[in-house]
Parts: C-alpha cells; sequence; structure tokens
C-alpha cells in the first residue's frame, strides 16, 4: 500500500535590481538674442542653482540621486533616477507527496518554490520603481519652477542686452514677484 | 443578370464590397474566414470578372464618398480646380497584391497573410487603406506588410505591430501624380479619420493602449514633411480640419489623458503617454507656423498665390486656433503634468 511523504526542498533567489526612470523635455527660451548667447546667459544663470558644467551641458544631481542635465543651447533638460538593491530571499517548501512520485513531487516543489520566490523579487523590483516614481515626481515640482525663474531671469537679461544694443536705457524696473520687466530706451 | 459563383468565390465578393464600403463591415462578417476553394487561391473567370468590376466601382464611390462632394482649390499642378474623382475618375490598377489581401481577408484571416512581394500599385495601396479601416472597425489585426502603407499610419496607428516605426519615404508616391490625386480627394475623409482617432485617445484608459499612438506623431510629422517639401501645403487641409473639429469645445489637456491611470507608471512611459496624445496638437501647431509664414509672404514672392491660398482656406480656423492647439500641445509636452 502506498504511503504519503512529507517531502521539502529549500530554494533560494538572488537578484541585483535596479531600475531607472527619466524624462526629457525642452525649456521655453525665447531667442531674445543668438541661440548661443541666450545658451551662455542660460548657463550663467543654471550655475548660481549649483549646476556644474559637464561639456555641453549642465549637471546637478540632488541629494536623493536625481541628475538633472542641461542642454542649454537646445534648450532641453533631462531628469533620470536610477537606484539598485540586492534582493535575496532563502525558504523552505514543504508538500505531502505519495511514495511513487516522489522525485517528480519533489521537482515540481523546487519549481512552482522557485516562481514563487521569483514572484517576491518581481515585486520588490515594482516596490522599487514605484519609490523612484515618486521621488521624481516630488522633484519635477520644484525643479519646474525652479527652471521657469531662471529662464525668466535669462529672459530678462537677453531683454537688457537687446535693449542696450538698440540705444541708451533710460529706465529699468523690475518685479520680483512676477518676474515683469520694463525697459525704457532711447533710440 | 444573374451570375453563378461558387460559395467560396461569394464570400471574397462579399468581403470585397465591405472593404470598398458597398456594403457595411458587418455584412461581411459571416464570409471572414469562410472556406478556401479546394485548389488554392483560384477563382473562376466570372468572380474574377465581378471582383474587377467591383473594386473598380467601389474604389471610385469610396473616394467620392470620401471627398463629400467638394470641390476645393488646390495647390495640385496644374494650379486648376480640383477635379471630383466622379467627374475624372483615375486609373488604378490592382495587382496580385489586392487578390492576395482580399483572398486572404475571405479565407484565412487568421493566419498570416502571404504576399508575393509584388510592389504595389496605387490601387494596391488604396485597397490596404480601406481593408485597415475595416479591420479597425470589425476589432482585428492588420498584416504586417500594412506598415509600409502610409496611409494606414495616418488611419489607425494604434493597430501597427508593436516596434513598428512610420517610414516618410512611403510618401513620396502620394505627392505627385496619380497618388496625389488620390491623397488630394481623401483629405475629408483622413480629417475625420484623425478627429475619431482623437476621440478614441480621449478614452483611453491604460497607458499601455495609449502608446500605440506612439508612431502617429511621427507619421504625421513625416506627412506634412514630405507634403512640404513637394510644394503641397495644402494637403494639410486634413490636419487643420480634424483640429478645428477637436479644439472648438476649447478642450482642456485633461480631456487628452484624464482617463489614463498611471498607478505603477514610470514617469518615461507617462511621458511618451502625453506626447502620443498630442499627436495631432503637433501637426496643428506646426501647420500654425507655415500660416504664419504665409501671412509674411509678400505679393513679388513665387509662393505669394500660394500662401493666399491656404490663408484664406484657413482663415475660418484662425491665429487663435493655431495657437490654441500650441498651448494645449506645451502643456502635455511640458513637465507640470509630470508632478506628483
Amino acid at each position: 500500500m502506498s504511503q504519503a511523504y512529507e517531502i521539502s526542498v529549500c530554494e533560494s533567489v538572488r537578484r541585483h535590481i535596479v531600475v531607472a526612470d527619466g524624462i526629457c523635455t525642452g525649456l521655453e527660451l525665447l531667442d531674445v538674442l543668438p541661440r548661443d548667447q541666450m545658451a551662455r546667459l542660460l548657463g550663467a544663470e543654471l550655475k548660481k542653482l549649483g549646476f556644474e558644467s559637464e561639456g555641453a551641458s549642465l549637471r546637478r544631481i540632488s541629494a536623493e540621486g536625481v541628475v538633472v542635465e542641461i542642454d542649454p543651447l537646445e534648450a532641453t533638460v533631462k531628469v533620470s533616477l536610477e537606484q539598485e538593491t540586492d534582493f535575496e530571499a532563502q525558504r523552505d517548501f514543504k508538500a505531502q507527496v505519495w511514495e511513487e512520485v516522489i522525485e517528480q513531487g519533489r521537482a515540481a516543489l523546487k519549481v512552482k518554490g522557485r516562481a514563487a520566490l521569483e514572484r517576491e523579487a518581481d515585486a520588490a523590483e515594482a516596490d522599487l520603481q514605484g519609490e523612484v516614481v515618486q521621488i521624481l515626481e516630488r522633484q519635477l515640482l520644484d525643479l519646474r519652477a525652479e527652471l521657469d525663474r531662471a529662464v525668466n531671469r535669462t529672459v530678462g537679461a537677453a531683454l537688457k542686452h537687446r535693449a542696450a544694443q538698440l540705444g541708451e536705457i533710460t529706465e529699468l524696473t523690475e518685479d520680483e514677484h512676477t518676474g515683469d520687466v520694463t525697459i525704457r530706451v532711447r533710440l | 443578370m444573374i451570375h453563378r459563383v461558387a460559395r467560396s468565390e461569394r464570400a471574397l465578393l462579399q468581403v470585397t464590397e465591405a472593404v470598398v464600403g458597398l456594403i457595411e463591415p458587418v455584412q461581411a462578417l459571416p464570409s471572414l474566414g469562410s472556406k478556401a476553394p479546394e485548389g488554392g487561391r483560384k477563382i473562376g473567370p466570372t468572380a474574377m470578372a465581378l471582383l474587377q468590376s467591383t473594386l473598380r466601382r467601389g474604389v471610385v464611390r469610396a473616394l467620392a464618398h470620401a471627398n463629400g462632394g467638394r470641390q476645393s482649390r488646390s495647390l495640385h499642378d496644374p494650379p486648376a480646380a480640383a477635379q471630383p474623382p466622379w467627374q475624372a475618375p483615375p486609373e488604378l490598377t490592382f495587382t496580385e497584391r489586392s487578390f492576395e489581401l482580399l483572398c486572404w481577408l475571405a479565407w484565412s484571416p487568421a493566419a498570416s497573410i502571404h504576399q508575393s512581394g509584388h510592389p504595389a500599385s496605387d490601387g494596391d495601396q488604396v485597397l490596404e487603406y480601406l481593408a485597415s479601416c475595416l479591420l479597425d472597425r470589425l476589432d482585428r489585426p492588420l498584416p504586417k506588410a500594412f506598415q509600409d502603407n502610409a496611409l494606414c499610419w495616418l488611419a489607425v496607428p494604434h493597430r501597427m505591430p508593436r516596434g513598428a516605426q512610420p517610414a516618410e519615404a512611403n510618401w513620396t508616391r502620394w505627392l505627385s501624380g496619380q497618388g496625389a490625386t488620390l491623397l488630394t480627394a481623401l483629405q475629408p475623409r483622413l480629417a475625420k479619420e484623425l478627429v475619431r482617432i482623437e476621440r478614441r485617445k480621449a478614452a483611453t484608459k491604460a497607458v499601455g493602449s495609449m502608446l500605440l499612438y506612439r508612431g502617429h506623431r511621427e507619421a504625421l510629422d513625416h506627412y506634412l514633411t514630405a507634403a512640404d517639401a513637394s510644394g503641397r501645403r495644402d494637403l494639410a487641409q486634413c490636419v487643420v480640419e480634424a483640429g478645428a473639429k477637436v479644439l472648438a469645445p476649447r478642450p482642456s489637456p485633461d480631456w487628452w489623458i484624464g482617463q489614463l491611470a498611471f498607478s505603477g507608471t514610470q514617469l518615461a512611459d507617462r511621458q511618451e503617454a502625453f506626447k502620443a496624445a498630442a499627436s495631432l496638437l503637433s501637426a496643428v501647431a506646426r501647420v500654425g507656423g507655415w500660416q504664419k509664414e504665409h501671412g509674411l509672404t509678400r505679393f513679388f514672392d513665387e509662393q505669394y498665390d500660394a500662401a493666399q491660398l491656404l490663408l484664406a482656406q484657413w482663415e475660418s480656423f484662425g491665429h487663435a486656433g493655431f495657437e490654441l492647439a500650441s498651448e494645449r500641445l506645451r502643456a502635455l509636452d511640458g513637465l507640470h503634468l509630470l508632478e506628483g
């Protein structure tokens, strides 16, 4: 007569999880002056915000590891974040099988156990992905306001340059709150 | 006169009638996937004559229907009033390619289409385009070969195989000769299809589904580039007409993306989804740039007449319409929609 046995297998999964996310968009930079001059002015404003030159671009990395890369000539901004973690899990899986099918049962249990641990690793990856998205969303809120102000100041500076090229500036007023610039020029 | 044909041939003819719009698509449903004739893809002379007649009549009728009875000025060379298709029916030819397509639809739509590799004629391409619209209405996938058909990219981009990209070269045939005549006649129909696509996008809930429209923005961009390069900016009529219809109620950016469920979606995919949502807006904004140029064209410039024609043609949409498109595009392409 056939007997039932309890079998046990130990499965483990190790995964190095790397998740990355990011976006790329344009800055609305009016060409008040030729593009290369606008790029220089924008670069100067961005340096005040902690950006550092890296080739043709400017770069800044936040405390949470968010990388912001701006190309002032193309007026594009790239925001990205990469995070990694190690996932490790080991567990015993038990099942009851009939004597005649012990080996098949063991093999099936190994597959089932491994699949369960892989699903846990997938869930850990999804959680990390979710965290990355949340960090980026938070940072984008502040970044957009920051970049809008930098672009406004750049355009303001460009307008002053342009006005000086046209004639003698007789009056210049700037509203810090609204960013409005009023320039009177004697031609 | 009564014609006798085999059951399999009747299915083929019925599917053809549905493709060219002589009957409703739902009437052809029972014929899709019918039993193929024994001995392969062969039909008798009666069925062949009927098939040829159906194609000739049906495609011209479809073009006339697409044209909506309009007689409008175009930049067609010679610059005369474009003749509607029923007054000067185009001489369309259909090759073995069309026959293979119709056989596939009628007898083995579940299998991959086998095409002999014949270069497609204008007639073949128009038939493929009409077939793609039928397959879309019946919620059926498109054959891979349709990705080389520029018209299909405009009308049913969401049905294109994953990873497929529209090619600018595919527009070459539509910007001169008979192709240009056909494309001019199709403008009202293409406009309706572009509006239908926008309404589908507005109802899209899954980010993955919105991403299916990624290729549409590129396809419209290629279309406008090709039209511009060929001196046929008037072929942006379908874009302006669709834009006017969609933007008439001044929808907010939320109209396009408000239904999307973002939970668990990467920002990169979200941004791609917003860009896909803005495909028509991007095209309308580009045409808006052209319209500004038209307004600055001086009377002694070579393009003055063309510029005046287009200024008049798109006057009702106007500067306000184009500006609205640009504004909505900036919102969908910008950062703030991505913020938490």
